[in-house]
């Protein structure tokens, strides 16, 4: 009796056929998704699921590769180089956490010396400077602390809180309520979140030596896509629970 | 016999029966070879004498415009249009979309326009800016790091006469002038001797006048014997004297100094002393100059190395 060897090769032809089939079909959708992730303005593309879902299957692989060594594998920050965490909309320093506010971040960077970077201020040294005293610089760390209702001494946080609309003028970038500037990354001083740490030690650390530290710029080191790519998942994951 | 095998054999007999006598053995070793390298030489004429690509016709995903191929970025035309309108981009109406829009394209136009007139090459303004550009970046990781106190103390330490204030000193500078002024038969020895004894008298008390005239001395006509700032007697003494100058006080008598002209001998009337500040005062002022020192050592390191990766050559008789 013969073999039925027709009746395998036409299977074994489907099968491959189907895979084949399936395999083009996903290259040519994803390569639409990679083209419309660009193509949508960015304030849209949160009304496009499928975009999201595309940029956050992609994006985690970019950013393991080019922004965990500063933010952390699990996006947390490292305070110890004053990168913030990302995952928190509350800590952005610039813009809104928008995603076009995010990719231009990332595009051009903070304090990078590309002339598109964020590069309009950075925390004065008032220590190292002499601007402020060791005592004085106490005294403005106590006045955070009453700003984020954690034990504090009254007596020194009223004197830092002189100093911060006085001498220091520390509401020049953080507002008069200590509640940050977007627009000069001058964070908010009353969520206690603390891109640089949070003890009384860090506190005191950051007004002394001030904090410039920098974000590289990713253009054209990182294609638009990937940079689109990273700013939706950014924008998304740092979204608050409730929108 | 299946119809398949048929095909076969017809197609094998069809082309031995019209191509298999056009190509002999003679035609298939010069010939062919001929044909070939005429036709790749057509092939690479063609590639090398036709018109470059063509001009891309549609906008790559992310750009909002191309122009002439450069392309201006959807991130840039937001930010722009946010600057310019002060809203949230998705309230920016069309109209002002577009007018933001043609103002990018003019730009860009002109940045092509001046690029194709080698204004790099030719303007000093864009040549300082792009210039200026660069160190930019190349300054920015250096001033990341902040300086510990220590650091900070021992570069005042080492620059401390940046953070004084200048001294001054009204100075005499007489000289006993050797070979070919009026004392011209005397040699270095002579008047170093009539020198030193000279200084023994004016140390003595003896007046300035008197001991000039006794030993031929004539004022130098370097200094102006009023008061000058310390950086002005150093231009007008000369390094060698000034370095004697700054030591002396109030009234002191330098010992003879022999320089080319003659002996010298100075005289100090007044001398107030560079007042150094102290660091706590200039704390601001030394971190400032720590950082220019950071920058200055950044964009040395970046010249070097474009330096020792450039073709650099002079003309001769020229130096750099």
């Amino acid at each position: 009796m013969r073999p039925r060897r027709p009746g395998r090769l036409l299977l074994l032809l489907a099968i491959v056929l189907a895979v084949g089939g399936f395999l083009v079909a996903r290259a040519v959708t994803r390569a639409r998704l990679a083209r419309e992730l660009l193509t949508t303005f960015p304030y849209a593309i949160d009304q496009h699921p499928e975009l999201v879902r595309y940029a956050l299957s992609v994006a985690p692989a970019i950013y393991q590769a080019h922004c965990a060594t500063c933010h952390g594998a699990d996006m947390k920050g490292e305070t110890k180089i004053g990168a913030p965490a990302l995952i928190d909309k509350k800590t952005w320093l610039y813009g809104d956490g928008s995603v076009a506010e995010i990719e231009r971040t990332i595009l051009y960077g903070i304090r990078s010396g590309n002339g598109e970077s964020h590069n309009v201020t950075e925390m004065t040294a008032f220590g190292i400077t002499g601007q402020l005293t060791p005592d004085e610089i106490s005294d403005a760390v106590q006045y955070l602390l009453e700003l984020n209702s954690r034990p504090y001494d009254q007596e020194a946080a009223d004197a830092g809180q002189n100093l911060f609309f006085g001498k220091a003028a520390c509401f020049d970038c953080h507002g008069m309520d200590g509640r940050g500037d977007p627009n000069y990354g001058a964070p908010n001083l009353t969520i206690n979140v603390w891109n640089n740490g949070g003890t009384e030690q860090d506190l005191y650390h950051s007004i002394y030596y001030g904090v410039h530290h920098i974000c590289p710029a990713w253009f054209n080191k990182l294609t638009l896509g990937q940079i689109r790519a990273l700013a939706v998942m950014l924008h998304t994951l740092s979204k608050p629970a409730s929108t | 016999m299946s119809s398949t095998s048929k095909i076969v054999r017809v197609s094998r007999t069809s082309r031995r029966g019209v191509i298999g006598p056009l190509v002999s053995a003679e035609f298939r070793g010069v010939t062919l070879p001929a044909i070939a390298a005429i036709i790749g030489l057509a092939v690479a004429g063609w590639s090398l004498f036709r018109a470059s690509a063509p001009p891309a016709t549609s906008v790559p995903p992310g750009v909002a415009a191309l122009v002439n191929q450069r392309p201006i970025l959807t991130s840039d035309f937001i930010s722009e249009a946010e600057t310019e309108i002060s809203i949230p981009f998705e309230q920016i109406t069309d109209d002002q979309r577009a007018k933001v829009l043609h103002g990018m394209i003019d730009q860009e136009l002109l940045v092509q326009r001046a690029l194709a007139l080698d204004l790099p090459e030719t303007t000093i303004e864009v040549r300082t800016a792009l210039a200026d550009g660069l160190n930019a970046q190349v300054d920015a990781p250096a001033l990341a790091v902040s300086p510990t106190d220590d650091e900070l103390r021992a570069y005042y330490l080492a620059h401390r006469a940046a953070y004084a204030s200048e001294g001054t000193m009204t100075v005499h500078d007489i000289v006993l002038k050797v070979g070919g002024y009026q004392n011209v038969d005397q040699d270095f020895g002579q008047a170093e001797a009539d020198a030193e004894e000279a200084v023994y008298k004016l140390r003595s008390g003896e007046a300035l006048a008197d001991v000039m005239e006794h030993y031929g001395f004539v004022d130098s006509g370097r200094v102006q014997n009023d008061t000058e700032f310390d950086f002005a007697a150093k231009i007008h003494l000369g390094d060698k004297l000034y370095a004697v100058a700054e030591t002396l006080n109030d009234g002191d008598i330098s010992d003879p100094v022999e320089m080319d002209d003659g002996v010298h001998v100075l005289i100090m009337d007044t001398r107030v002393l560079p007042h150094y500040s102290d660091y706590e005062a200039v704390r601001a002022q030394v971190y400032n100059g720590y950082r220019d020192q950071l920058r200055a050592k950044a964009e040395a390191e970046n010249l070097a190395y474009l330096r020792a990766n450039a073709t650099i050559l002079l003309a001769p008789g020229m130096k750099e």
